[in-house]
């Protein structure tokens, strides 16, 4: 259901599986810690064009960067639990898919969902108040840019 | 016991053969990340990414209270500078036990400074894979599994099989850490198994147990789908800590 009602519980986070699970998706949000998720979308390098007698600086739209971040609960469960999946994909390259839910509820068709090939590159442990998480990144990688697309 | 469940209460330090868990206090990162090679042309409207480097493994940023008794970790690791194998173990809600997961770094010790944590004295220090480590060849993945806790053994021992669901072909690197030694004599490995019924060597430690050690070695190639400790005693006792990854 569009609308203004995007909140965090509803949103899910799917990263393929490069080890033992062949390159299944798997949702990774059971175990990814709130607050934790940075990206989604695209930032554009801004490109200084200002002359010198330019009243106000202005700027042009270079390429674009995609860095998506998140940290997750150090899960060792067989198969699904984070730690095994980004153990075993970690330098690995794969769809990386985040969805929004939309008024609470578990994304569905029509929700927004942004999608695209990534390189897994940091798989490093950190301190998080009192537990150990797993910090991600990813950037784009291939031929074809990631992209807004909807749940189907 | 697999699971989210892991909690700062229940990691375990081991560094040089000592168990230094009791005054570890924070860390920064235990690394475990490439460096990316940006792939861009002109008529990418995103810039694409690949891995770039090799892989970065190191613990920055490891905080621990000034204890200057003999096992304490101002004397361990005070002098900076040379070797020290390193794991770091984490318990599921109890004490380290077969399958938990574990971070392994063979290190070189680049940093002893002392700092104020609060109204508390600590040595604060950072570790990265260290180029004079024997088995650095063997160094990938640092994040792997506990294959033994640190409980004492007086007995011929086979560890419990810890199941990786396949095998695997890149190789594997593992480390011992003697947390206590009496009298001990015993041939210790790490053995690999396709079905967890026939077992063959996969990595031999030197150390027979003659003294608190750590040690760190490797195999390239085939790693089966199931790994275990074997402890072979000849004589006395020892507590060992046995961490392994596959790469």
């Amino acid at each position: 259901m569009a609308g203004k009602n995007k909140v965090e519980k509803a949103f899910r986070l799917w990263w393929d599986d490069l080890g033992t699970g062949s390159g299944t998706a798997r949702d990774l949000s059971g175990d990814l810690v709130p607050g934790s998720v940075s990206g989604g979308g695209l930032t554009f390098d801004e490109v200084d064009m200002t002359g010198v007698s330019n009243a106000v600086k202005n700027f042009l739209a270079g390429h674009a960067n995609s860095e998506i971040t998140a940290k997750f609960h150090l899960n060792d469960t067989a198969t699904t639990g984070a730690l095994t999946v980004l153990k075993g994909s970690h330098g690995g390259t794969g769809t990386l898919t985040l969805q929004w839910g939309s008024a609470g509820a578990a994304p569905t068709t029509g929700d927004p969902e942004w999608e695209g090939e990534y390189v897994l590159l940091d798989a490093q442990v950190e301190m998080d108040g009192n537990k150990p998480v797993i910090s991600a990144r990813w950037l784009p990688t291939g031929a074809t840019a990631p992209a807004w697309g909807t749940y189907s | 016991m697999a699971g989210k469940n892991k909690v700062l209460r229940w990691m375990r330090l081991y560094a040089g053969g000592y168990d230094l868990s009791g005054d570890a206090r924070a860390f920064g990162t235990l690394a475990n990340s490439f460096e990316e090679a940006e792939l861009g042309g002109w008529a990418n409207l995103v810039r694409p990414y690949a891995v770039g480097g090799p892989r970065l493994v190191g613990i920055e940023g490891l905080q621990l209270l000034l204890n200057d008794e003999t096992a304490g970790a101002f004397t361990r690791l005070k002098d900076g500078g040379g070797s020290v194998a390193v794991a770091v173990a984490f318990g599921s809600g109890a004490e380290p036990a077969v399958a938990d997961p574990a971070y392994i770094l063979p290190a070189a010790h680049l940093g002893a400074e002392v700092t104020l944590d609060g109204k508390a004295w600590a040595l604060t220090g950072d570790f990265k894979a260290d180029a004079a480590a024997a088995g650095l060849a063997y160094v990938g993945q640092p994040l792997g599994v506990v294959l033994h806790p640190a409980t004492s053994l007086a007995l011929t021992t086979n560890g419990t099989a810890v199941d990786n669901g396949a095998s695997s072909a890149n190789g594997g690197h593992a480390m011992i850490h003697l947390l206590a030694v009496a009298s001990a004599n015993f041939a210790l490995k790490v053995q690999h198994s396709p079905d967890s019924s026939s077992w063959a060597d996969l990595i031999t430690f030197t150390t027979t147990g003659g003294s608190i050690a750590a040690e760190h070695g490797g195999a390239s190639g085939t790693v089966d789908r199931y790994v275990r400790f074997q402890a072979t005693r000849t004589g006395g006792s020892l507590t060992p800590v046995v961490v392994f990854a596959r790469n």
